[in-house]
């Protein structure tokens, strides 16, 4: 299967008068995977997705979602056609019933499943005629879900899905997202919770002030980066240390942390060329990797 | 089969799965004809992305040490079994190859190394032959 | 299509509840007319003259006016602050879409609020012992329509400009008054028609105040202007709307 993007965009920025939300960003997220979009709050995760949907006019830059441009707004509409969203708050209009919900969604997609929408509403146990405002978090998460997939979309875009979810109903997120992408469905979905990220997703993108500051495969991480500690006995050396894979440096006292997103031999070999009495090579979460990418004030 | 998996152990998760699915066969756990899990049940279950699932079948398989079917998960083919037989077999053929090396350096004629090796054997048949318990 | 539901849907309760207020008022005077009338003139007024002033001059118009702002509420705006925007936007429709279908469905519920009095006081006026001409109830009504719309279409605008639940009502009611206002300043007068004149036809060429009732043909040419005001209004939402940032 070719592997396609589904999602690119090229120097991408939004400005709100003087707070650049999202900066020169060039995210490209392929298709057939699941992605994961990480960043602080105000990071410019959401001010991103919602330039993508066509819901927020970029000041500069451009975008493609599913190959068509996202500045058109009928190119957009179309493209829309095979994107399911599902937003933060996860609202939806309370005034109707599951049911009048399911039949109004159902009449805009060419492509709905009614299989799948009754099977979900089986599986998830939700009551047809309960209106939805008197729905819970959790039952709205997997009404939204409902009305994503019974589409089966090209691509699934979720803004913080586990957001209010107890530690079941991420659970069960989670099977959905993962069944969903093996029948085909691109995920790319933002979210906190870095555990679950680490768990499911193939590919990850780390955004801090509204740029982008790291796109990794998952499996990268774990092969290739590394946290090594240098101790020394006399002051850690103030040169800097310009080998390739090297991505932050912090000195505390008399020792020296790396992160190596690779060449982890090579660092170490240099380290103790310099004399270091302890060199420690360990793997590195990506919630470790994610708080130095973010920590730094750009 | 049971997994045990840690996204954060600097593994990728698709060398765990292997892994576990290799260390199953050599003990027994799994056996010739057990079935696997087809791929996206498996990554449902253990809740990982279906690549994941799909890059160690992929693996394995090429490993022969499965063998996926269209719709139907994946079959255990214990041919792994014969592999370390015929590495036994290599290696004690270099450990004799050094041994009458050595022997001949040491003067013993081809017979003698012969007659030798036999006597050997015929020493420990009584302690080879299987005694009722 | 299901956006005219939705459109429904969501005012829905605003009409209805319109519609009863406005019919219950509307029955009230002239039920209650032997006991409002004679408190209104130190003189006796005819039945059609009591009418005129009550309903079609008085409180009801005013009422009406408001209902037509309070039912362009909604929308966009409004979505954002409860947070479904994301879905309603998410859908392959254009905001063009969107929201001209609400201003339509809007549209015909004013309109049928405007005849509602056309409607009731030539039924319910026999039953008190008095009759109202038919033709006169429904002239009015095609008064009420035009500028009913007008007024919706000031509210359907803010909406579209003022988020939150109050801002938007209060912006749409200041600039009806102050519409007012400036169309009351001496100057103005020759170009610009008090809206709430051409409702009642007080100072106007079609009716006569004596009798309480239209007398000349509608002033076609002033409605005509209303209604093209009503759409430039709409189409200043539509670019708003294009242009919005969500």
């Amino acid at each position: 299967m070719p592997d396609t993007h589904v999602i690119e965009t090229h120097q991408l920025t939004k400005r709100f008068g003087d707070f650049h939300a999202v900066e020169a960003l060039d995210l490209n997220v392929r298709s057939n995977q699941i992605t994961g979009f990480l960043g602080r709050n105000g990071a410019g995760k959401s001010t991103t997705i919602k330039m993508l949907l066509g819901m927020t006019h970029p000041t500069s830059g451009t975008g493609a979602l599913l190959g068509r441009s996202i500045d058109d707004p009928r190119a957009n509409r179309e493209a829309r056609r095979h994107v399911a969203y599902v937003a933060e708050d996860k609202q939806l209009y309370g005034y109707l019933t599951v049911e009048e919900l399911i039949r109004f969604t159902r009449s805009f997609y060419a492509d709905w499943r009614p299989d799948v929408a009754a099977r979900l509403l089986a599986t998830y146990q939700l009551p047809p005629q309960r209106k939805v405002r008197a729905l819970s978090k959790g039952m709205r998460t997997k009404l939204a879900l409902l009305l994503a997939l019974s589409r089966q979309p090209e691509l699934l875009i979720l803004d913080e899905p586990s957001e209010g979810l107890d530690p079941v109903g991420i659970e069960e997120l989670l099977q959905t997202l993962v069944g969903a992408a093996s029948e085909g469905t691109t995920i790319f979905f933002s979210s906190h919770q870095l555990p679950e990220v680490e768990r499911i997703a193939d590919r990850v993108c780390i955004v801090d002030h509204g740029v982008l500051v790291e796109d990794f495969a998952l499996d990268a991480l774990r092969e290739d980066y590394r946290r090594i500690t240098f101790g020394f006995a006399a002051a850690a050396p103030d040169d800097e240390l310009l080998i390739p894979g090297i991505r932050r440096v912090r000195r505390a006292g008399r020792q020296l942390s790396l992160v190596v997103s690779g060449n982890a031999e090579a660092v170490a070999a240099r380290g103790r060329s310099m004399n270091a009495v302890t060199v420690d090579v360990a793997p590195i979460s990506l919630r470790e990797v994610f708080l130095e990418s973010v920590q730094d004030d750009a | 089969m049971l997994f045990a998996l840690n996204p954060s152990a600097g593994v990728p998760v698709y060398l765990q799965i292997m892994q576990q699915v290799r260390h199953a066969i050599d003990t027994g756990v799994l056996q010739h004809g057990d079935v696997l899990p087809g791929i996206r049940t498996l990554a449902q279950e253990l809740v990982v992305s279906h690549n994941t699932v799909a890059k160690a079948y992929s693996e394995l398989q090429h490993e022969g040490l499965i063998e996926m079917r269209h719709g139907s998960g994946a079959f255990v083919l214990a041919r792994h079994r014969s592999t370390p037989d015929t590495e036994t077999i290599r290696l004690a053929q270099q450990r004799v190859r050094t041994l009458v090396a050595s022997l001949r350096r040491d003067g013993i004629s081809e017979n003698a190394i012969r007659r030798l090796i036999e006597a050997e054997l015929l020493i420990a048949l009584p302690a080879r032959s299987p005694t009722p318990r | 299509m299901m956006l005219w539901y939705k459109a429904w849907r969501e005012s829905r309760v605003r009409f209805l509840a319109s519609s009863v207020a406005l019919a219950v008022i509307c029955a009230s005077f002239v039920f209650l007319h032997r006991d409002v009338s004679p408190g209104m003139s130190d003189e006796p007024l005819t039945y059609p003259v009591y009418i005129w002033h009550i309903t079609y001059k008085g409180y009801l118009r005013e009422l009406f006016l408001f209902l037509t702002i309070f039912l362009g509420l909604g929308g966009l705006t409004r979505e954002r602050d409860l947070h479904t925007i994301g879905y309603t936007l998410a859908l392959p429709v254009s905001r063009f879409r969107l929201l001209a279908v609400r201003s339509a469905v809007g549209a015909v519920e004013v309109v049928l609020l405007a005849t509602l009095p056309a409607i009731l006081l030539p039924v319910l006026s026999p039953l008190v012992g008095q009759t109202y001409p038919p033709s006169q109830a429904w002239g009015f009504a095609i008064l009420w329509a035009t500028v009913g719309t007008l007024t919706y279409a000031m509210g359907l605008l803010a909406s579209v400009l003022f988020g939150g639940e109050f801002t938007a009502p209060v912006a749409a009611c200041s600039g009806l008054l102050g519409y007012s206002l400036l169309a009351d300043m001496s100057g103005a007068k020759r170009y610009l028609s008090d809206i709430h004149d051409v409702m009642s036809g007080l100072d106007m060429p079609y009716f006569t105040e004596q009798t309480g009732l239209l007398s000349g043909p509608l002033p076609w040419a002033t409605l005509l202007a209303v209604t093209l005001g009503t759409a430039l209004l709409v189409v200043i939402g539509l670019c708003v709307t294009n242009r919005q940032d969500f």
